[in-house]
């Protein structure tokens, strides 16, 4: 099997399918490789499997995820599903299907790994029971199950009124819906409203789903704070503060989430240069218009570079794709304009509400002010307590806090508390998270036998 | 060969716990436990010896690692239900020390 390509693509979601279809399309020599096991990333997952059609509440997003697949499906590009990337360079990659280990080699390499919850610790969230919103939406379009109920909804961001949505239409029972975000993002996202206007539809899209959530019914609470998952090896009551007093709710499931994270595991690894976004509170890649990261050979495509939302990141894969056709001299310059021009029209358009929306649903200012017994380190056991009494003991820098704490050294490899860790540490220190340093991300990026390890061919 | 009977048929059966369990053929393993299994928790932490269950379903969060066809520490979430899997909660502190 031929193991070198002109353009190797990670991620099968809308970005990585376009940049894929693109690059493809315009006669490159493409591989998309995902963990998954069919296309479409978290949001179209199992979009083409043969019971999308039940279990997509919505027939147009359903269609747009069909319309990604099939271009991919025909562009002729080679697709490596269920295939993890442990190992990234700037030529080639390392990754195993089925336990059976391979290098793969190409001249550009385009991550398009995504975004994910931004996982924030709070008491109890290691009880079964407690799930990040999204992860409700991914178990219904993959597999048709719903979250036993009855489900509290805890968090600030706009996953909350579309999960909430998603379960009153499917019947579950929803105990309440805890809001914490800070009041004050609302005056100060209104500055946004006129260059959001450009995308009308957006907003309507966003007013009807905040509608719709209302009109369902369940008990909404504002401003809450101190939420609490309680059980005993399972959670049963989701406890929390209201306008000063303590209240209780019964609970099977606890759904929270507190925004969206570019996945940065495989462009930290690469070293690549990195911003800070100050409203929402993350770190990612720094790229150009066509997804040029500080590596000459690698791109960083659709959310997984800045959370943009999936029209975003559908064009920014498009114009990475055109990019490389153009660099690799298959598309010549006045042809790749040609290409460009409407997809840039639809990417700023897409990105015209964003400002808003960033700014509406800012995580709040206390997000990470957990008392000490709270465990951040979901893998290693290591609370809030610990990483500040390192911090006390002189470790002034993240990855100085990993080695003293083991904080962020379990199989997650820090991607559950990596944020958190930071914020702490930058809030004990009365500094920006920017001055704290990033955890150092080192390959295998996944955990592997030492089989894996051993028994890829090596380029002989 | 069992391969036939799971593309053909639209259910398998899998042992989670060493009980069978019938499921939809095109699921993962986390939501056969966590849906029609009722597990409630996929399996306890090395460290702290409480119950863990799946937070995130895309594979960051490693809280649905299971013992799966023998071999531990499966994100049981990317792996699709096969006819006969035999699936078990994960508990290396007490296997192990």
């Amino acid at each position: 099997m031929q193991e070198q390509y002109d353009v190797l693509v990670i991620g099968a979601g809308p970005a990585g399918l376009s940049a894929a279809s693109t690059a493809a399309e315009n006669g490159l020599d493409v591989i998309l490789l995902d963990e998954q096991d069919s296309p479409g990333g978290q949001i179209y997952r199992s979009v083409s499997g043969k019971k999308s059609y039940s279990r997509f509440l919505s027939k147009e997003d359903r269609n747009d995820g069909l319309n990604l697949v099939d271009r991919f499906t025909k562009s002729g590009a080679v697709y490596l599903p269920k295939t993890t990337v442990w190992d990234v360079s700037h030529d080639g990659v390392l990754c195993s299907s089925d336990g059976e280990s391979r290098e793969i080699k190409a001249q550009y390499i385009m991550v398009a790994t995504g975004a994910m919850e931004r996982p924030v610790p709070f008491k109890g969230w290691t009880t079964p029971g407690v799930m990040s919103a999204g992860s409700a939406d991914l178990l219904y379009k993959s597999s048709g199950i719903v979250p036993h109920g009855p489900v509290v909804l805890a968090g600030n961001g706009p996953l909350i009124p579309l999960v909430a949505n998603h379960l009153n239409e499917l019947g579950v029972e929803i105990a309440g819906i805890l809001n914490t975000s800070p009041f004050q993002n609302k005056p100060k996202s209104m500055l946004r409203i006129p260059l959001a206007i450009a995308d009308i539809p957006f907003l309507f899209k966003g007013l009807k789903m905040m509608g719709a959530m209302f009109l369902g019914g369940a008990k909404q609470y504002h401003n809450v704070t101190e939420i609490e998952a309680k059980g005993n090896g399972q959670l049963n009551q989701v406890s929390f503060v209201h306008r000063g007093q303590h209240k209780t709710l019964n609970a099977a499931t606890l759904l929270v989430h507190e925004g969206m994270l570019p996945r940065t595991h495989i462009t930290r690894m690469l070293n690549l240069e990195h911003k800070w976004d100050r409203v929402q509170r993350y770190w990612y890649a720094k790229t150009d218009t066509f997804g040029r990261s500080s590596n000459n050979a690698i791109y960083v495509v659709g959310d997984g570079q800045k959370v943009h939302g999936v029209n975003a990141a559908t064009a920014k894969g498009e114009l990475a794709g055109i990019d490389v056709a153009r660099r690799l001299n298959v598309l010549c310059e006045s042809a790749a304009q040609l290409q460009i021009a409407p997809v840039k029209r639809r990417l700023y358009k897409a990105l015209a509400p964003r400002g808003f929306v960033d700014a509406f649903f800012a995580p709040r200012k206390n997000l990470f002010t957990m008392v000490d017994e709270v465990v951040v380190c979901r893998c290693e056991g290591v609370t809030a307590g610990d990483i500040r009494q390192a911090i006390k003991e002189g470790c002034h820098d993240v990855n100085e806090i990993k080695l003293r704490t083991r904080c962020g050294m379990g199989p997650c490899q820090g991607r559950m508390c990596g944020s958190a860790l930071a914020e702490i540490t930058a809030a004990t220190l009365q500094t920006e998270v920017p001055n704290v340093g990033a955890l150092h991300i080192r390959p295998p990026i996944r955990p592997v036998t030492v089989r894996e390890l051993r028994d890829f061919p090596s380029a002989t | 060969m069992s391969t036939n009977i799971s593309t053909t048929l639209d259910t398998v059966t899998i042992f989670f716990e060493g009980k069978s369990l019938t499921v939809p053929a095109d699921i993962s393993v986390a939501a056969a436990v966590l849906g029609p299994g009722h597990a409630g928790h996929t399996g306890k932490n090395p460290v702290m010896d409480d119950n863990r269950a799946p937070v995130c379903l895309m594979g960051v969060c490693f809280e649905c690692m299971m013992e799966i066809d023998g071999i531990p520490n499966q994100q049981s979430c990317l792996i699709t239900v096969r006819e006969g899997m035999k699936v078990k909660r994960q508990n290396t502190l007490r296997e192990k020390y």
